[in-house]
Parts: C-alpha cells; structure tokens; sequence
C-alpha cells in the first residue's frame, strides 16, 4: 500500500494553499495582519480575534514536544507496517500546536526540542519531526 | 490530553485503569449494560491490548446500537405525571478560547466545561459540594478526568487518585457513571448517561441505585466544547 486510501488530505478552499506548500516540502503558518498571531490549522478568519486579513509566513520549523501518543492499531492501512509509530504534538516556536509523525530517533517527552521535517507517505508529504540537535 | 495530563500532574495508567474497573463494577448491577456479567480487574486492564498509547481497549468506549430518551415538560405538566418528576435546575455550554481542540490554546485543560460549569452551578444555585453524585461524559476513561475537574468537583490535577481511592463507588462519597458509562453501558452518545441521572433522581435504579440522590451533575464533551446539567428532584 502507498497511498492514503481511507484518509487522504482534507484540502479545501482555505487550506489548498498550506498542503501545495507542504508538497514542496516547505511548512507554512497563517498568520493574523491584525493581532499579529499566528495559527493553525488554515481558516477563513483569526482564532483569537475574528479578523479576516490574513497572511501566511514560512515557519521556523522549530517547537518542541508538548504531548504525543504511541499509535499500535494503523487508522489507514499504508501505516500498517509502521505499528508502533509515534505522533507528537508540538509547540512550534511561532505559537501554534501541530501534529506530526516521530521519527525513529525522537525520544518523545514533553520539552524535547524537534525540527519539521516533510513526511513522505507515497506521494503524499505530511508534518514529520526530527530531533532539533 | 490523557499524555499531557500525566506529564503536568502524574497521572498513571493505574488511574485510568482505575475508572475503566469502577465503570465495569458499576455495569454488573445494570441489566441494559452491555458489559454486564464481563467482571474486570485492574490487572485485566493492564493485559488488554494498546489501542493508542495511553490508551489500552478497556479506555475506549462501546460502539452500541441502542436508544434513550427524556421527555421534557413544564414543572406543572410534570406534577400531575405518576413518576416522581426531575428538575432542571441549571444548564449551560459552552466552547474554550479560541475554539478548537488543542492548536491554538495554551492551556489544554481550560476546556469549554471549565467556562459552562460555573455557569450551570450558578442557573441552579448549588455549589460543586452540593451534588449527591455525576454522570460525566466518557467516551475515553481520561475524558473522565476532565470532567471532574472542570466541573471543579475535584481540584485540577486530583481526579486520578480521586477515582483511585474509591470515592466514586456507588457507596462512595461522590458517585460517578453509576450506569457504567459510555466505558461499559453503551456508547448511546451521553444520552444515556441524562437518562441515568433522571432514573437515579427518582429512586429507580434498582441494584444500583445511589444512597443519596436529590441534586446531580450531567456532562457532555470535556476535551474541547462541553456542556453542564444540573438536575434535581423534590417539589418545585
């Protein structure tokens, strides 16, 4: 299996622009012109002020680990052979928290420094980290 | 959040095993249970099969076909009614800031429950103390946890060892899912735990009914949005 079958990128108007940027391997993060925040996930206005005039900035790719889970039962089949596998949630550096797959060399634990790195499943690129050495 | 409730305030599986064992005792006195005549112990708990660390398949809830309904009336239509009435005593929901399950929150524990509850306990008059027992919301054990200490009936960071220590038994001081929860009656999405509350209130839960049963809290949700009902029987 190498393609996500059962649970494929939930792209839509909003959020087209943040997966092609994935693609090319770079992570990118909207940002409020108005408060200044950043967020995430891609939306049509500001979580924490409403406001609809919105940027996007390239993230540092920095954060670190602030939870993560060991997942033993694949939610899609191309995962199947990768049980168990780690996915983290982690404080970017920005602000925002995102979700994505451990490497093997990350031991998780809440604090740990990670650095994005782009996820390759098939020909699709999803949110990965490394160890921030 | 059941991984990061560890890492703030050492939460243990032995606290999550410890509501998934007291739902599953509270289930063998409940003849519509679906875990009725299935007895587990916490070593049972600790053997059962790592779905997604932390949680084992005894911290996920049933996936049920099955219904439960209220009937809900003026307080005047219900005096005349042969059972013994419900009240609805306060009620509230309500979503964190901003809203969304953990992206943009500091704080992943100021759940929507922690902003309704106040709310509802105020709508009924009562304090947090005042409730005889709770029917919270568990379509995960750690989502137990959540909803104790959002509706402040324990302090934040005290519901493991709270369960733990046997005070949300059905002789305990506080009892909690007298049904078996979502965890061990049946996933019918929390509607079944409303419809606990009103059979506890009125005195018709059979083998499992609670010692003291005026004033209850009802939850839904507690990882991001959440709500709060306060019931209550007596004449109003």
């Amino acid at each position: 299996v190498t393609t996500l079958g059962s649970i494929p990128p939930d792209e839509d108007a909003d959020s087209a622009w943040w997966w092609d940027s994935l693609r090319r391997g770079a992570l990118m993060l909207p940002r409020c012109q108005d408060c200044k925040t950043h967020f995430f996930p891609p939306m049509p206005g500001c979580p924490h002020c409403g406001s609809t005039e919105l940027g996007a900035e390239p993230a540092s790719g920095r954060g670190t680990i602030y939870s993560w889970v060991v997942v033993h039962r694949a939610l899609d089949p191309v995962f199947a052979d990768d049980v168990p596998y780690t996915i983290l949630t982690v404080d970017l550096d920005e602000g925002p928290r995102v979700f994505g797959r451990a490497d093997e060399q990350v031991v998780p634990a809440a604090g740990v420094p990670v650095r994005f790195t782009p996820y390759r499943v098939g020909d699709e690129v999803l949110m990965g980290f490394s160890p921030e050495p | 959040m059941a991984r990061r409730h560890m890492h703030e305030f050492g939460t243990k599986a032995e606290h999550l095993g410890a509501i998934a064992v007291a739902m599953r005792k509270h289930a063998q006195l409940n003849p519509n249970a679906v875990m009725r005549g299935k007895s587990m112990t916490l070593d049972d708990y600790l053997a059962s099969p790592m779905i997604t660390a932390p949680y084992r398949l005894f911290d996920c809830c049933l996936e049920t076909d099955g219904a439960a309904a209220v009937i809900v009336t003026s307080a005047e239509r219900a005096r005349d009614l042969k059972r013994r009435p419900v009240y609805i005593m306060g009620v509230a929901a309500a979503q964190p800031y901003p809203a969304d399950e953990m992206t943009n929150r500091k704080d992943i524990f100021k759940t929507g429950l922690t902003i309704a509850a106040p709310e509802a306990f105020a709508m009924a008059g009562v304090a947090p103390n005042d409730v005889d027992f709770a029917e919270i919301y568990d379509c995960f054990s750690a989502v137990v946890l959540m909803g104790l200490e959002g509706l402040g009936l324990v302090g934040r960071g005290e519901a493991g060892a709270f369960v733990r220590s046997g005070e949300t038994a059905l002789d305990g001081r506080l009892p909690v899912n007298t049904h078996g929860g979502l965890l061990c009656e049946g996933y019918l999405h929390g509607m079944n735990t409303v419809a606990e509350a009103v059979l506890q209130i009125q005195g018709r839960g059979g083998d499992r009914q609670v010692r003291n049963h005026e004033t209850c809290v009802v939850t839904s949700g507690a990882m991001m949005d959440g709500s709060a009902l306060i019931l209550a029987g007596g004449r109003r």
